[in-house]
């Protein structure tokens, strides 16, 4: 995985639309894995694209101090997320679902964890905290 | 036979609120523990009236209709302890 950002040459030469696209998504430093995912377009294609626009000088690739931390997974992101949501809904008894929050491997499995669990509050909990929970799970998955 | 027949729906009755009750604690709120709070309430109300009904009738003989209505009042007491059977499957059910 590689980070690249846009340089600060200006744009001056004609760009096909996927090299527009990738080029103004890179206006902040971005690896290549999360440029395929927002762009929709394939990651040897974008790696492709993104070489040439280092040939071209428009984008250059973040090394060595200057790289940032990796941008998270969509899997952390959610799990991020739905730890923040659980805590600000359920205050310290969110704690008692966390290391099954933890435990998920994948994205599918966090989800249908999430929709169990909105079940199980909506029934045994709290009606209001199941509402607020229910949400934010629309916003993250 | 008719006082047998309603203290021991009136027995069951107990236990039924004993269970209810114990059920409680595990769903303190939400659609589940909102509804055990009523139908506990309920619950013990009815467990009164078995027991008025026992005693309202104590050393009366015992005729058909009062023997209609012991019966009654005990496979009630049957159909809440089904009832809340059913509450402890799902609550199991959405702990497993």
């Amino acid at each position: 995985m590689q980070i690249y950002r846009q340089t600060q040459k200006p744009l001056g030469v004609f760009l096909s639309r996927e090299q527009r696209l990738i080029y103004s998504l890179c206006r902040e430093e971005v690896s290549d894995i999360l440029l395929a995912q927002r762009s929709g377009l394939a990651l040897d294609l974008v790696r492709q694209i993104l070489s040439e626009l280092c040939a071209q000088g428009l984008v250059e690739r973040v090394t060595g101090e200057e790289a940032k931390e990796p941008a998270p997974s969509p899997l952390e992101a959610a799990r991020t997320r739905l730890r923040e949501a659980l805590q600000a809904t359920l205050g310290e008894q969110a704690a008692q679902y966390l290391p099954e929050l933890e435990a998920k491997q994948s994205l599918a499995e966090l989800e249908g964890w999430a929709r169990r669990l909105l079940i199980k509050l909506r029934l045994t909990i709290s009606q209001k905290a199941a509402g607020v929970l229910e949400a934010e799970l629309k916003k993250i998955f | 036979m008719l006082q047998l027949i309603v203290f021991a729906g009136f027995a069951l009755m107990l236990y039924n609120v004993y269970f209810g009750f114990r059920m409680k604690s595990q769903a303190p709120g939400g659609i589940i523990g909102e509804r055990l709070v009523q139908l506990n309430s309920f619950i013990a109300l009815f467990a009164l009236g078995y027991l008025a009904v026992g005693l309202l009738t104590w050393g009366r003989p015992a005729d058909p209709l009062l023997l209609i209505t012991g019966l009654i009042l005990l496979f009630g007491a049957v159909f809440v302890w089904l009832v809340l059977r059913l509450v402890e499957a799902i609550l199991a059910a959405l702990e497993a």
